[in-house]
């Protein structure tokens, strides 16, 4: 109970921030359209008892009198229809600005969080659980509004019964309340039950999605799997869908059982007043006026059992909002030296243990960069390569040893800062759906640029060639999204649309994860030409598992199941390290049979 | 006019598939409405009957017991037929979710029907595609019209008796005094309607940015990048940008139209004054009585509802209208790849390609140009050359996902268009290059590529043995019915990139063919599993043919021949040594990948 009233309060506060101004005059325009359904029962009961009154007896100034009552009907049922109206408009109006409110609450959060939430599989899971299910939350946060305009409807309708006659409007009270009690507990499973399909109903979808996908066509045409996919799909739904109508529909016919007593309990109510008619304690005004009052307060009754069983089985999804709010934001170390040029990047005994997790990825690792030094850092899948360029970029703190920048601790500086002076391009890249333009800048968007600088990383990659094509220029959107116009890029230009952010930034310390992946031979060779061109005053860290790439590099650092077996030049290794001699010479076979 | 010819007939087209889908329910619900309707005017009449008889009984000294008799007589049969009433309801509400059931499952056992007979073509082209996306974004608002249709039908016989009870009563004057009053609303309400709904149209592509912008920030794929680029507040302006134009539009269509609207459509309230007003005179002129004033009252502002009711459908139905339009457009699709004879293919003895030219559909430049070359059934090939080169085109044409513009493909000697397809297809078993790990369970990952053999679990395990994803499954508890990925199943595993790959190669060696197409199978895969895999279909593959499509070159030595494809076209073909012998496109290649050193 506290807490449902917490959440109906957190809820009024979300609606309140989203529009001041709007807020406010919703609330006061379910008042005032509220008050009208009583005005109505009143005029039409004076207007039937006047009528009686007439028909026995003919009365002119009664006749005026009833027809300036008309009028003033008429107009008040005009000034409720223009009032409802523009509150419906005022609430399809307040729907998008809670919208967006609720999209900037979370999006503010979700930027400040770490990057631990997103990198770890099980963290990211989770937040996009709890976000997931707060989607959707505008309508239950909006059944507030539903809620408030119920609950005066019968305080309103109740209020009157209870004016009329008190010991009355208590039977019919005392008669409801269990069965009022019992409709929430049923809707509240039901709602239940709808939720729990959710799972099963989504992932259904999926499968009936795969069949118009353009990325399964070509599996599912040569492996013949529609078919099947389409039944199982159809099987499963009707079964989903079967299950639910069942389900409901068995409580709704139980919940009908319930209402009989109070339908019973209509008819004495009717009966009795019938009787006081026909004894002239009451009048035929009465009669209309009383079905009217007691149906109106069954019928919001009702509604209210409805309202209140949503609300309440919704209420997860609140909670699921809060939870997200509550999660930690950065606690990455942030010094305030402002860093200048980068000499000399040292590894001096890390460890490493990503967040939550018990396996050592980093152990006892040391090395040395100067400027003007290309490292390659090799090794298997999974071997820690990656996890070196994550701690460059500071998204972790290292468990224990530290990481020196210049012989300074890296987290004694200006992170902002820091992470202006190196590029990274990571394993992960992501090509924007924005213009090529934006693509290429956002490695370095406050920097006053042109067009040119532009330009010249995208012939650095020899990518400038998209521009060239029809109708393109640097305005020009990649995929669909944002312009019907787009362009679609295979997987070896967006790779080197990814790696002209690197040209375009220009920093002195470059951090490559497999950054040629995608590429074919001739590309590869072009641009890691060119940056063996431009090392002279950089550091260049590249991660690799072409062994063969050894040939650009001053150094290689090996690395197995988070340790470095073995650092040094190529030759060094080639000629002390058995295992790097052996992975060499594997990579090195296919060509070097065929040479010869 | 035509605007409303249209939206009849779509409505007439709707009925027809809800006819199609459940004729059974249709019926029936639509006859329950019809119960429905006429209950409701009955409790009307009761009503008028039940104030007849208490004022006759006042005015006349019946009896006391005698005019509670038959005033309590009344009311119960009134309360009885409203507990009828909603009985009724009831039934009929499930009866609707049943008939929706049948609808939906109609509707997507056709539409899936269809996208299943469409070539590859239509999902290579985008303007087709984007004619499939917006079909199945239609699908809900299909099913709603349709759904809406009964309501339509229950409100068109709702009004036509309140039409006929007033008309009987001969007060037909103040109908079309109502159609009147009411008109105006509707023509402001309709421009209202379709003026937001154009709007919301030409900004559909919004929904499209401002749902991207967002998923940047909170999916996992750019989060790195974000952070680092410190790009966050420039993406989120982008979004207040979108935003903040969408809704500008959006009020100034509210504020200037919103207001006329709710003013205009008080109107109607008009007409109810006038009606009460002629009424109270009638009665005043003793024509009428006060039973024959609530009775008629409540008919007629009942059939103001229902005129408004049927007007607001009438409105909405616009959008419904587009989705029509596209699900009948999606359905009016036809697959052009048809085999023309019905020969079984059992085994392939050669594969000959003469003279093929391709380009796709509605593009200019051909991708394969003149291309011709044979190989044997047994014969290991690769087809090498730089991305974009055609490669995968020529497995697209053997596949029969697209006919060839020119020239001719045989296997065994005979047109492939002579085989049956499904036949041809299934002598291949292939690794595509954009595979999909699916979310089922790792078994039905694998068994999907042949499922004919859908019990065979050792094959299963030992397809996956053979592909190396078994040595990550080891150490954890991973039986064959474990979920791939979390998104449907808590306990389900998340296989990186490499092991989605061995994924695949499991599921194409499960498939015994006699050829095994590898398009780019090692992207994903490290040095020691390349060889491993390589190794492993060395032996599996020893006597049956395999076709490689790669732009590395150092992992060829397998192959019997190789052809290298440059701009559409064959330039060199031969074995390794020869290639590298002749010093042309393909030793240049190699040396480049090759390391200098050496």
């Amino acid at each position: 109970m506290k807490k449902f009233c917490e959440n109906i309060r957190f809820c009024l506060m979300l609606l309140y921030n989203a529009n001041k101004f709007n807020f406010a005059i919703l609330l006061l325009g379910n008042l005032i359209s509220l008050l009208t359904p009583f005005v109505n029962l009143y005029i039409s009961r004076y207007l039937i008892n006047q009528l009686v009154e007439i028909v026995s007896k003919f009365n002119q100034e009664k006749i005026n009198r009833i027809f300036c009552v008309i009028t003033l009907y008429v107009l008040t049922n005009m000034f409720i229809k223009f009032w409802s109206n523009i509150i419906d408009k005022l609430m399809d109006l307040h729907l998008q600005d809670m919208v967006s409110y609720i999209n900037m609450m979370l999006i503010k959060k979700s930027v400040n969080l770490d990057i631990s939430y997103f990198d770890i599989p099980e963290n990211f899971d989770h937040i996009s659980k709890s976000r997931d299910n707060a989607q959707g939350l505008h309508q239950v946060i909006f059944s507030i509004f539903k809620l408030i305009n119920n609950f005066i409807t019968i305080i309103t309708y109740f209020t009157i019964a209870v004016r009329t006659s008190i010991s009355m409007s208590l039977i019919v009270f005392f008669f409801f309340v269990p069965s009022f009690l019992f409709k929430i507990q049923i809707d509240k499973k039901t709602y239940g039950f709808s939720k729990k399909q959710v799972r099963d109903i989504r992932k259904n979808n999926y499968i009936y999605n795969l069949l118009f996908s353009c990325v399964s066509a070509k599996e599912l045409r040569f492996f013949y799997l529609g078919e099947r996919f389409s039944k199982e799909y159809i099987k499963k739904a009707r079964r989903l869908t079967e299950a639910k109508i069942k389900f409901t529909s068995d409580k709704k016919q139980f919940s009908t059982l319930l209402d009989i007593p109070s339908y019973l309990l209509q008819i004495i109510i009717n009966i009795y007043i019938i009787i006081k008619i026909l004894t002239r304690e009451k009048t035929l005004g009465d009669y209309i006026f009383f079905t009217g009052v007691y149906s109106n307060l069954y019928s919001g009754l009702l509604q209210m059992a409805n309202v209140l069983a949503e609300f309440m089985a919704y209420n997860n999804k609140i909670n699921d909002f809060k939870q997200y709010f509550l999660l930690n934001e950065s606690n990455i170390k942030c010094g305030s030296i402002k860093l200048d040029e980068i000499e000399k990047i040292e590894f001096k005994k890390v460890f490493f243990v990503y967040p939550g997790s018990k396996e050592t990825v980093l152990k006892d690792i040391s090395f040395i960069l100067k400027r003007g030094e290309w490292a390659l850092l090799i090794g298997q899948n999974g071997s820690g390569k990656s996890t070196i360029c994550k701690l460059l970029a500071r998204f972790y703190e290292p468990s224990s040893g530290e990481i020196l920048i210049n012989d300074v601790d890296i987290s004694l500086y200006n992170l902002d800062i820091l992470r202006k002076k190196i590029s990274i391009l990571f394993q992960d890249y992501n090509v924007y759906s924005f213009t090529i333009r934006e693509n290429v800048a956002i490695s370095n968007i406050d920097f006053r640029w042109n067009d040119s600088d532009i330009m010249s990383a995208l012939t650095s990659v020899n990518i400038d060639y998209l521009l060239t094509k029809q109708n393109s220029d640097l305005d020009t959107y990649i995929s669909k999204v944002f312009s019907d116009d787009g362009i679609e890029l295979s997987g070896g230009e967006k790779q080197r649309l990814a790696l002209a952010r690197i040209f375009f930034k220009n920093n002195g310390v470059i951090v490559l994860d497999e950054p040629t992946a995608m590429l074919d031979a001739l590309s590869e060779n072009n641009i890691l030409s060119k940056l063996q061109e431009g090392k002279r005053d950089k550091i260049i860290i590249m991660v690799s598992h072409k062994l063969l790439h050894a040939i650009y590099a001053d150094k290689v650092i090996f690395f197995k199941n988070g340790e470095i077996i073995a650092q040094g030049t190529h030759t060094i290794l080639y000629e002390e390290n058995n295992e790097y001699r052996k992975l060499f010479n594997l990579q090195l076979d296919k060509y070097r049979t065929t040479v010869r | 006019m035509k605007k409303w010819m249209e939206t009849v007939k779509s409505l007439l087209y709707s009925i027809k598939i809800v006819f199609k889908a459940d004729k059974l329910r249709f019926l029936l619900s639509v006859i329950i409405q019809i119960v429905n309707t006429l209950l409701g005017y009955l409790l009307l009449y009761i009503g008028k009957c039940t104030i007849d008889t208490i004022l006759y009984s006042i005015s006349n000294d019946i009896e006391f017991e005698k005019a509670v008799f038959g005033v309590g007589k009344l009311v119960i049969v009134s309360f009885s037929i409203s507990f009828c009433l909603i009985i009724c309801n009831l039934k009929y509400e499930i009866l609707l979710q049943k008939l929706q059931l049948q609808l939906g499952l109609y509707i997507d056992k056709e539409m899936s029907e269809q996208v299943l007979k469409l070539d590859m073509s239509y999902f290579d082209n985008s303007t087709f595609y984007d004619d499939i996306a917006s079909a199945l974004d239609g699908k809900s608002k299909i099913n709603f019209l349709i759904y809406r249709v009964t309501f339509f039908c229950a409100n068109i016989l709702n009004i036509a008796i309140a039409v006929f009870i007033i008309y009987s009563w001969s007060l037909s004057p103040l109908i079309i005094l109502l159609c009147i009053f009411i008109f105006p609303g509707v023509l402001i309400r309709e421009k209202y309607v379709t003026e937001i709904y154009l709007y919301e149209n030409k900004n559909r592509g919004l929904a499209r940015k401002i749902s991207y912008l967002i998923s940047l920030i909170y999916e996992k794929y750019a989060a790195k990048e974000i952070r680092y680029y410190q790009i966050s507040e420039w993406i989120v302006r982008k979004y207040k940008i979108n935003w903040g134009s969408f809704l500008k539009g959006l009020k100034k269509i509210i504020y200037k139209l919103g207001i006329i609207d709710s003013l205009v459509n008080t109107l109607p309230e008009i007409v109810i004054g006038i009606v009460v007003s002629y009424l109270v005179w009638e009665i005043i002129e003793q024509k009428l009585s006060i039973g024959d004033f609530t009775y008629l009252l409540g008919i007629f502002s009942g059939l103001k509802d229902n005129i408004l009711n049927l007007v607001g459908d009438l409105a909405k139905l616009e959008e419904s209208k587009l989705a029509i339009r596209n699900y009948k457009k999606f359905m009016s699709f036809e697959s052009k790849v048809i085999g023309e004879r019905d020969i079984n293919l059992e085994s392939i003895f050669s594969i000959e390609f003469n003279n093929v030219s391709f380009k796709y559909p509605n593009t200019e430049k051909y991708i394969l140009d003149q291309i011709s070359f044979k190989i044997a059934g047994n014969e290991k090939i690769a087809i090498v050359g730089v991305n974009g080169a055609g490669k995968s085109t020529i497995i697209k044409l053997l596949l029969r996902f697209y006919e060839p513009d020119n020239g001719e493909i045989r296997i065994n000697g005979e047109k492939i268009q002579n085989y049956r397809v499904d036949s041809l297809r299934a002598r291949f078993s292939i690794i595509f290059q954009d595979f999909i790990t699916y979310s089922l369970s790792i078994k039905e990952n694998v068994i999907i590529s042949d499922l004919k053999k859908e019990n065979d679990e050792d094959e299963v395990w030992s397809a996956l043995r053979y592909s190396g994803v078994l040595t990550y499954f080891k150490d954890k508890k991973i039986t064959l019915e474990t979920n791939v990925g979390k998104e449907y199943d808590d306990n389900g595993i998340e296989l990186s990139g490499g092991n989605r790959q061995k994924l695949a190669i499991a599921r194409a060696i499960f498939r015994k063919a006699d050829f095994l197409i590898m398009d780019e199978p090692n992207s994903a895969l490290d040095i020691t599993a390349e060889k491993d895999l390589f190794d492993k279909i060395k032996i599996l593959y020893k006597d049956k043919g395999i076709i490689m499509i790669s732009h590395r070159l150092g992992n060829l030595d397998f192959v019997d021949k190789i052809y290298v494809v440059e701009k559409g076209k064959i330039i060199e073909e031969g074995s390794q040594s020869s290639l590298i012998k002749k010093r042309g496109k393909f030793y240049k290649l190699l040396s480049i990948q090759k390391n200098k050193k050496c």
